[in-house]
């Protein structure tokens, strides 16, 4: 009895009993969002974001993220306050068809800048993360079935 | 003669374990077969998730950064109400380590109550030409430990249970041979809905779907020596409508078959288990993860 406890115990924190049955994926942490990149929310509007915490699963994450015209402005601005609400959440698909969120996320304005603050990589693997236009904040449920004005969707490596 | 049989015949494990992210369907039953008044049981199982296989049956390893490893120390009793009857309780200590900013992080802590009640339907005496002991089992799951809905931190490392009350039933049923004996375990559990609220994962509240899972287990042992014995199970696990099913927004069910060779040995009341379970080898299942699992079994009779 005290053996069996004891293997318990001591095996905190150590990796696990048989390895993986073939290599780590060569992925980078990050498959798609670049800081540098900018991308159409719809055909008039663009945005672009800038990490403040970088993803990872060890604590929080946050970005900025600021939208302009097209036609009108662009990276440097000027940038666009939003008619309607802003609506981000995190998203995972398992291989085995399992499905699940993450926290609600915390989202201030600023100026013409959005605060994006409390998401949570909650484990590793392939996740989405959903930028999100909805006529109100009731419609951001944070589950990827729920209607939309517009949409964009990351989709991130988390190692 | 007598001794192997008892020998094999203290102990009936099956399980299905958990999905590695959300604390998942959980399934197991131990009821006492010997000829004795009560039972103490402590068993040790490592096991290692090492790939998915999706909803179409396409098994998908996992890198390193994304293995789960699941160690249970499992202490049991059963005891007997009457000449036919037992009661029993189990009490798993989990600890689950996964891989958080490339460093593999542990935590552990109870898992989900189990309590038995069984009950001997077809008597060992009453000497059936084809079945020689036949049980009824009941079992209630309470939700004990943290799950998915329940926890508290941001990477779920403490989601050791389903969060949901299991209500299973079933038979084992029995056969003696000359070199050994054959179990089949037939058994269905119930989950019903339930509604969480303050959800780590939303902030409305969350309802989940019914659902009702069934397994099927066969065992057969081969007496070796006068102590020792070997034992060969394979099960299919079939869960009808995973518990994270709400997420996806639609019904998800899963299929797997786990394949356990194992080796006993006893001595005087004591009875010492060896056993090796692959979820990979026949490959023919769907929506579920697949591991290895190692388990150590310490059992102690009491005798009547």
């Amino acid at each position: 009895m005290k053996i069996l406890i004891l293997l318990l115990f001591l095996s905190c924190g150590k990796a696990p009993l048989f390895d993986a049955v073939q290599d780590d994926e060569n992925t980078s942490s990050l498959l798609e969002l670049e800081s540098s990149e900018f991308f159409d929310l719809n055909s008039d509007t663009q945005f672009g974001i800038r990490w403040i915490e970088s993803p990872t699963t060890s604590s929080k994450s946050s970005f900025q993220i600021k939208f302009w015209d097209q036609e009108d402005g662009h990276f440097l601005g000027p940038y666009l306050s939003l008619e309607s609400e802003l609506c981000v959440f995190l998203w995972m698909i398992m291989p085995d068809g399992s499905e699940h969120g993450s926290s609600p996320v915390y989202i201030t304005k600023e100026g013409d800048t959005y605060l994006v603050d409390d998401l949570y990589f909650i484990m590793p693997g392939k996740w989405q993360l959903y930028i999100r236009t909805v006529k109100d904040s009731s419609q951001c449920s944070g589950t990827k079935d729920s209607s939309y004005l517009d949409q964009y969707v990351f989709n991130l490596y988390i190692k | 003669m007598y001794l192997i049989f008892i020998l094999s015949s203290f102990f009936i494990s099956f399980t299905s374990f958990a999905g590695s992210c959300c604390g998942g369907g959980s399934f197991s039953a131990q009821i006492m077969i010997g000829d004795t008044d009560s039972v103490w049981r402590t068993s040790y199982s490592n096991q290692t998730i090492l790939a998915d296989t999706t909803r179409s049956g396409k098994i998908e390893y996992r890198p390193e950064s994304e293995l789960e490893s699941i160690k249970i120390l499992n202490l049991s009793y059963s005891k007997k109400i009457s000449d036919l009857s037992q009661w029993g309780v189990s009490t798993p200590i989990i600890e689950k380590t996964r891989m958080i900013s490339n460093e593999w992080e542990s935590l552990s802590g109870l898992g989900d109550l189990k309590f038995n009640m069984a009950y001997e339907f077809l008597p060992e005496y009453s000497r059936s030409a084809f079945i020689s002991q036949g049980f009824i089992f009941f079992e209630i799951a309470i939700p004990t430990a943290p799950s998915i809905y329940t926890t508290k931190r941001t990477d779920a490392l403490d989601t050791r249970g389903t969060g949901h009350y299991l209500y299973s039933m079933g038979s084992v049923l029995k056969k003696r041979q000359r070199y050994g004996q054959s179990l089949l375990t037939i058994a269905l559990t119930y989950r019903p809905s339930q509604t969480f609220k303050d959800s780590f994962f939303s902030e409305d509240d969350i309802t989940t779907q019914s659902s009702l899972d069934n397994q099927v287990s066969f065992n057969q042992d081969i007496d070796l020596t006068k102590n020792t014995s070997t034992s060969l199970a394979v099960s299919r696990v079939y869960t009808r409508n995973k518990i994270t099913s709400l997420f996806a927004n639609t019904n998800q069910d899963s299929l797997t078959h786990p394949v356990s060779i194992g080796i006993n040995y006893m001595q005087n009341d004591y009875s010492f288990s060896l056993t090796y379970t692959d979820e990979m080898i026949i490959p023919s299942g769907y929506g579920h993860t697949l591991g290895r699992t190692i388990a150590l079994g310490l059992i102690k009779r009491v005798r009547l």
